[in-house]
């Protein structure tokens, strides 16, 4: 080959191949792989994950989370997250932050426009024990003396709840959005009566909310919003309310009592709840016993009456309190947005109702599942599952057509 | 028949390697030949013999003992023409002048009239011994440079004895001085960490002269060494131009490093400036993908590279499935965030002003831009650490000379503007995405974050208490390898927090005046003066609000003036006496105890530096020149880098944080300096020269806590070194053949190991200071440079190869225990081979393609050892520490963080718990750790076209 002709070929070869590269690229970790099996588990947090609800483009599920990134020690944190998986974040801004790591709220409820959030705040609790301090041997029940009792009896706990409405894009304080306050009954210090020179002796009505609040960590006031945006249904426990975010009045459901988890219907004509049915009641009387140097002191004196739960029957109302049906046993009603199916739980596992043909069917892969909630478009259901530890994480299943 | 010719032609002895002190005695854009003419018969001189240069119409005549001088020629190849009545006239032609140089003509003039053809006497480049030559020095020209393996000068320069990684002769980086056409200019704000801080493309230049031992009292501030930069002129008699195309993005991607390298030069006559007018101009563009190639690349640690207690944690990592992808999850053959591009443009312009006068104007602009790469932001997607460098040099020199029988005089004035610009920030990702580029190469600057603030007024600065826009805190650690394991570790958000830059402006001026004879005397004074304006601005905690930079500006300046008489006893022997007095300032007011407010401000004053120097060189009696000596000695002084005037919050490395307090009121750096060489020429094809050396400097500037005396950390000249050794250096000439190589063996010892050495032990004994080898102490240093064919002048041959090979011992890796041992050996060998195509019909241009070798047997040389370790590999408890960052409470991260990374989460269950991120620590830690930069350069292959026309 002639010199000039192994030049020219050289001049091709170089023209041809320079620039073809590029600097090499930074580190790419691997993509997530979207979901590929008709049920995921979609939050994977030690802490508890409750209440999960849609976005209204059915692409996000908000739910509350038991500790968060940043918020570790936060009991109740308003998360959002794609439905398929990925990153989790905060809900609503500036409401929860390291300042505020407390701050516990849960029950979200997006407004059909998609615009709002309503949610419970959770402001009071009561404490486990009833004097404020481990008494170390009880005296309950007359006329039987039973002491030392290492297992206190188990004690209402909700106090206050603050129903909270905010726009997603609001970023002014939490005190600026519209709210109620909802008390709840069953734990009173009557200060007529001072036995021991004690202060008062506590009324307690463990009332059957009280029961799966405490033993479930059941979230019985619920809100849930009206199709028009504008009320809000809830209940305080031992009835469903309606609060009417528009004129800012409150009014109770009639014929709802122990009406719990309200679920209003697409259409707007019926609201799905669970009543706590009362199986029976029992009251007692207890003097709860500290050491002192005088041997063992009265610190409290508690008078409880005890309501045992019968069946938790799941029930159709409509929002001025007519024609309440009860549908069968079951809880923490959905409805799918057809309006013709309501999703449920009875016991360990989702149900689904088909209320025209009055069908019932289990939905397949959410076993230890429980408050249940179909997404707008009708395709998927998040709910929260319990682990092992009795926590609980958020899972979706894909609804079959 | 021969003997007749010889007889009656014009013998010819040509002399042309310059004579003692002839680089710092003769003006640099100029040059002068020197001669005696004598009756060919008789051998009587012949005085007032016509010796005429025909283009420059320059002539003189010889004096008495026939001898005769013409100086202040411009570079060149010349006719020169000499004549007697009644004898017959001589026509030399292509006589070579360079600059800075002398050709020595002895001519003999025969009455007898015979017809000859005129001889071309030519300048012998490349001397074998220099006999006249009293100092040590190495040339390299830039045919040379034109055809060696390397891609700025600096690394050309590397390859002369006694210059080992910017060292020369075992002194600190910033001990040498740089001169540019006769100019000195020392980049004096940070010269010792950056050298001159401007770079000449290898095809701008006519030659490098590197002298290091025995140099001038023309050049100050050097301790020891001074590089002298000859740039080219352009052709006065026809335009010749050049573009070369270098490329090694042709190649597969475990051979790439990604480099482009576009070169063009072109000179010729400018006859519409004035007749004799010349223009030069020269323009280098380099696109770099990865600006520091390495030899191994982005890398890891190897088991074998580290103790044995990590060596067990990396064979586990990689030996269990669930973690095997934390072990060296990122390599690559290029370091992926070193992307950058550099820009030499030159240009001359020689401008006869009359027989006697010459003007020469010459501009330098330089850009070298660059990502740095920094192994904590390694994974950051967006920010990376970035460097540019500009300088911009602007000169005028004016030659005068005046020429009489037997002697001449010379004036020369030169003035010189520089600016250096140095800037360190955080490249702003999305300009350097948008920007366009060609091969890497980018047109537009580099932009940092915050450029425009940083150059605000400080008290605007200070007042606004804000963050230079566009920093971050650094943070993160989504999106690399390790999720939550690689917090704290490595910074995938936010930004480096350096933001700095420093400005230096010189504005120099020398008047130099010479008086010469025909004999080889030479008397020559002169005096400069330098002028800076400095500012430099260094903010350590950019991205925080209120975090106070520390800046300062001022003007310090340098006067000095020499004296220098070279005698010539004999025509081998000549004596060398000069002496120079320099002064400078810094311009500074300063409390010099910046923690005592009470402490009064203090104006530093002049300070004086007297440097005496003498030498002496000739051949030895009886040996016909072939066997000749030099000794010289000298007082050197310097004033201190600049920088050690400020508070010092950044290291000289850049990526390290050190703190030391500025001393405005630092004297002059000063040493003494004894050589003596011997050279001897083996055959006429060989010679050989060795030369041993000791130099002695004290005063040196340190910042070491060993000297308690002053307020802690602060800077001080109190630290000596001294260094000494034996430098062996052969040439060799043979046909289509050159060579050139030499060993030095040297010890280099000080008290500290330099300006931020940050022992705070005291070394003293007995009262004394001991002085342990420097950490640049490299004992044993080989360089060999050999051209072949027609990169070694070879006409004949279209082939052409010019090999570079360089050895060197290792550094000492402790200095205080001599029984720990070195870093090995490092070699690099460098291959450029050509071949010449002829002329292809589309131009009339030669064409050659060029095959282009770095390091070419893939040598893995490790240049760096960490200290604490005397390996590659960290302190096991720093890795393995890692893993106890995680506290007891640690909640486990969820699937469903932004903290959460699934290749974190070792088993899958979408929760990463403390035992799963207590190993993936160990496995970040240990990635940190990588070794990527402490080795050298990388194998490369490059192939590249020449088009000459």
């Amino acid at each position: 080959m002639s010199p000039s002709r192994l030049g020219r070929l050289a001049l091709i070869a170089l023209a041809g191949t320079i620039g073809c590269s590029d600097a090499p690229a930074p580190f790419v970790p691997p993509p997530r792989e979207p979901p590929s099996e008709p049920a995921w588990q979609l939050t994977f947090n030690p802490g508890d994950d409750r209440t999960p609800t849609w976005t209204r483009g059915s692409d996000r599920v908000i739910y509350s989370a038991e500790g968060f990134d940043g918020l570790p020690d936060a009991p109740g944190v308003l998360a959002s997250i794609p439905f398929q998986g990925g990153v989790a974040e905060q809900a609503l801004i500036n409401v929860q932050k390291e300042a505020s790591p407390t701050r516990w709220l849960t029950t979200p409820s997006v407004t059909p426009d998609g615009a709002r959030l309503a949610f419970a705040h959770i402001i009071f609790r009561f404490e486990a024990e009833l004097c404020g301090i481990s008494p170390t041997a009880l005296d309950c029940g007359e006329p039987v003396l039973r002491q030392p009792v290492l297992e206190p009896l188990p004690r209402p706990r909700l106090g206050t709840v603050a129903l909270r409405v905010r726009r997603f894009d609001t970023t002014g304080p939490l005190s600026q959005d519209p709210s109620i306050e909802v008390a709840f009954e069953g734990r009173v210090l009557d200060g007529t009566q001072h036995p021991f020179g004690l202060p008062g002796v506590w009324l307690i009505d463990y009332h059957p909310f009280h029961q799966v609040n405490v033993e479930e960590g059941t979230l019985v006031f619920r809100p849930h919003w009206s199709p028009d945006g504008e009320r809000i249904a809830f209940s305080d426990g031992l009835r469903l309310l309606v609060w009417n975010t528009a004129q800012g009045t409150v009014a109770p459901i009639p014929g709802t009592s122990d009406g719990t988890s309200p679920a209003w219907s697409p259409d707007g004509e019926s609201i799905a709840f669970t009543r706590l049915e009362r199986a029976g009641s029992s009251t007692s009387m207890c003097t709860h016993l500290v050491p002192s140097r005088d041997g063992l002191t009265p610190a409290c004196v508690e008078q409880r009456t005890t309501y045992t739960i019968g069946r938790r029957i799941l029930s159709l109302v409509r929002p001025d309190g007519s024609g309440v049906i009860e549908v069968g046993e079951g809880e923490e009603p959905a409805w799918a947005p057809d309006g013709k199916t309501i999703f449920y739980r009875d016991r360990d596992q989702i149900w689904q109702l088909n209320i025209e043909s009055g069908a019932v069917n289990p939905v397949p892969r959410t076993e230890s599942g429980r408050e249940p909630a179909v997404s707008p478009d009708g395709r998927h259901l998040a709910f929260a599952k319990r682990t092992s530890s009795g926590k609980h994480d958020i899972w979706i299943v894909l609804l079959e057509p | 028949m021969m003997k007749t010719q010889l007889r009656t032609a014009f013998i010819i002895l040509l002399v042309t390697a310059p004579l003692y002190r002839a680089a710092n005695l003769d003006a640099q854009t100029t040059g002068t030949i020197i001669g005696r003419v004598v009756d060919a018969e008789s051998g009587q001189p012949l005085a007032d013999v016509e010796v005429t240069i025909e283009r420059l119409a320059r002539f003189t005549v010889s004096s008495e003992e026939g001898r005769f001088v013409l100086a202040g020629i411009p570079t060149g190849r010349y006719t020169v023409r000499v004549q007697l009545l009644s004898y017959r006239s001589l026509t030399l032609e292509r006589v070579e002048v360079r600059a800075g140089r002398r050709t020595t003509l002895t001519l003999e003039l025969n009455a007898t009239a015979i017809g000859v053809e005129p001889l071309v006497v030519e300048a012998e480049r490349f001397a074998l011994i220099e006999p006249e030559v009293g100092e040590s020095r190495q040339i390299i020209l830039g045919r040379e440079l034109r055809e060696l393996p390397v891609d700025i000068t600096q690394r050309a320069i590397e390859l002369t004895p006694g210059v080992t990684d910017g060292h020369f002769r075992g002194g600190r980086i910033g001990q040498e001085t740089y001169v540019v056409d006769g100019l000195a200019v020392k980049n004096q704000l940070e010269g010792s960490s950056q050298g001159l801080g401007l770079e000449f493309s290898p095809t701008a230049l006519e030659e490098i002269e590197v002298i290091t031992g025995g140099f001038g009292v023309e050049y100050g501030s050097a301790l020891s060494g001074v590089v002298n930069y000859r740039t080219r002129r352009g052709d006065p008699e026809e335009w010749r131009a050049r573009a070369r195309l270098l490329t090694d993005r042709w190649a597969p991607e475990d051979l790439e490093r990604g480099f482009a390298e576009l070169s063009a030069s072109a000179g010729g006559p400018v006859s519409f400036i004035g007749s004799g007018s010349t223009l030069f101009v020269d323009i280098l563009l380099q696109g770099l993908l990865d600006a520091d190639p390495r030899s191994k690349g982005l890398t890891c640690l190897r088991s074998d590279q580290v103790a044995p207690e990590l060596a067990a944690e990396i064979e586990a990592l990689s030996g269990d499935p669930s973690t095997a992808h934390l072990y060296c999850p990122f390599t690559s053959t290029m370091i992926p965030t070193q992307r950058g591009d550099r820009l030499i443009g030159f240009l001359r312009l020689d401008r006869p002003l009359s027989r006697h006068a010459n003007l020469t104007a010459s501009l330098l602009r330089n850009r070298f831009q660059r990502q740095l790469y920094t192994p904590e932001f390694k994974y950051n997607p967006r920010f990376q650490l970035g460097q540019r460098l500009g300088g911009t040099l602007a000169s005028l020199s004016f030659d005068w000379s005046k020429d009489a029988p037997g002697r001449a005089y010379q004036l020369t004035a030169r003035a010189a503007a520089m600016r250096l610009d140095r800037e360190l920030g955080v490249v702003d990702a999305d300009a350097l995405d948008d920007r366009f580029d060609i091969f890497g190469f980018g047109f537009g600057g580099l932009e940092l974050l915050g450029r425009d603030f940083v150059r605000q007024p400080i008290n605007e600065q200070i007042r606004s208490g804000r963050a230079v826009p566009g920093y971050i805190e650094p943070g993160g650690s989504t999106g690399s390898p390790f999720g939550p394991g690689a917090e704290g570790i490595f910074f995938t958000e936010g930004t480096p927090g350096i933001a700095n830059w420093n400005r230096s402006d010189l504005l120099a001026g020398d008047l130099v005046g010479a008086l010469l004879s025909a004999q080889g005397h030479i008397l020559r004074a002169g005096a400069s003066g330098r002028f800076y304006r400095v500012e430099s601005y260094q903010r350590a905690f950019s991205y925080l609000p209120g975090s106070i930079p520390v800046f300062a500006r001022f003007y310090p300046a340098i006067v000095a003036g020499f004296a220098e008489a070279r005698i010539a006893t004999t025509e081998t022997f000549t004596a060398t006496a000069g002496v120079r007095v320099e002064s400078f300032r810094s311009g500074l007011s300063f409390s010099p105890d910046r923690a005592d407010f009470l402490t009064p401000t203090v104006d530093t004053d002049w300070k004086l530096a007297v440097t005496p120097r003498v030498g002496f060189a000739g051949a030895f009696r009886n040996t016909a020149g072939e066997t000749a000596f030099r000794f010289n000695f000298a007082r050197v002084a310097q004033p201190p880098d600049f920088r050690f005037f400020l508070d010092t919050t950044i290291g000289d490395s850049l990526r390290t944080d050190i703190r030391r307090q500025g001393n405005p009121d630092l004297s002059f750096e000063k040493g003494r300096a004894f050589e003596f060489g011997v050279s001897h020429l083996v055959g006429p094809s060989f010679g050989v020269s060795i030369t041993a050396f000791r130099k002695e400097l004290t005063r040196l500037v340190t910042g070491s806590l060993r000297f308690s005396n002053l307020a802690p950390g602060q800077f001080s000249t109190g630290d000596e070194a001294t260094v000494k050794g034996i430098e062996l250096s052969v040439r060799g000439r043979w046909s289509g053949l050159q060579l050139r190589g030499g060993y030095t063996l040297q010890e280099a010892t000080g008290i500290t190991s330099g300006p931020f050495d940050e022992s705070e032990e005291s070394v003293e004994s007995g009262g004394q200071f001991v002085e342990f080898p420097l950490p640049f102490d490299r004992r044993h240093a080989i360089d060999l440079i050999a051209l072949a064919g027609s990169a070694a002048g070879s006409q004949d041959s279209r082939w052409g190869a010019a090999l570079t090979a360089s050895g060197r011992s290792g550094f000492p890796l402790d200095r205080e225990d001599e029984t720990i041992t070195r870093l090995p050996w490092t070699w690099l060998f460098g291959l450029r081979a050509s071949l010449q195509l002829g002329s292809p019909r589309i131009c009339g241009c030669r064409v050659r393609v060029l095959a282009d070798g770095r390091n070419l047997i893939g040598r893995d040389n490790v240049l760096a050892l960490r200290r604490d370790t005397g390996g590659l590999g960290p302190l096991p408890e720093d890795v393995l520490g890692a893993a106890d960052d995680v506290p007891l409470a640690a909640a486990p991260i969820p699937q469903e963080s932004s903290r959460y990374d699934q290749l974190a989460d070792l088993n899958g269950d979408g929760l990463i718990v403390r035992s799963e991120l207590q190993r993936v620590r160990v496995a970040a830690a240990l990635d940190r750790n990588d070794p990527s930069l402490f080795f050298g350069e990388a194998f490369q292959i490059r192939l590249g076209l020449e088009v000459g026309f």
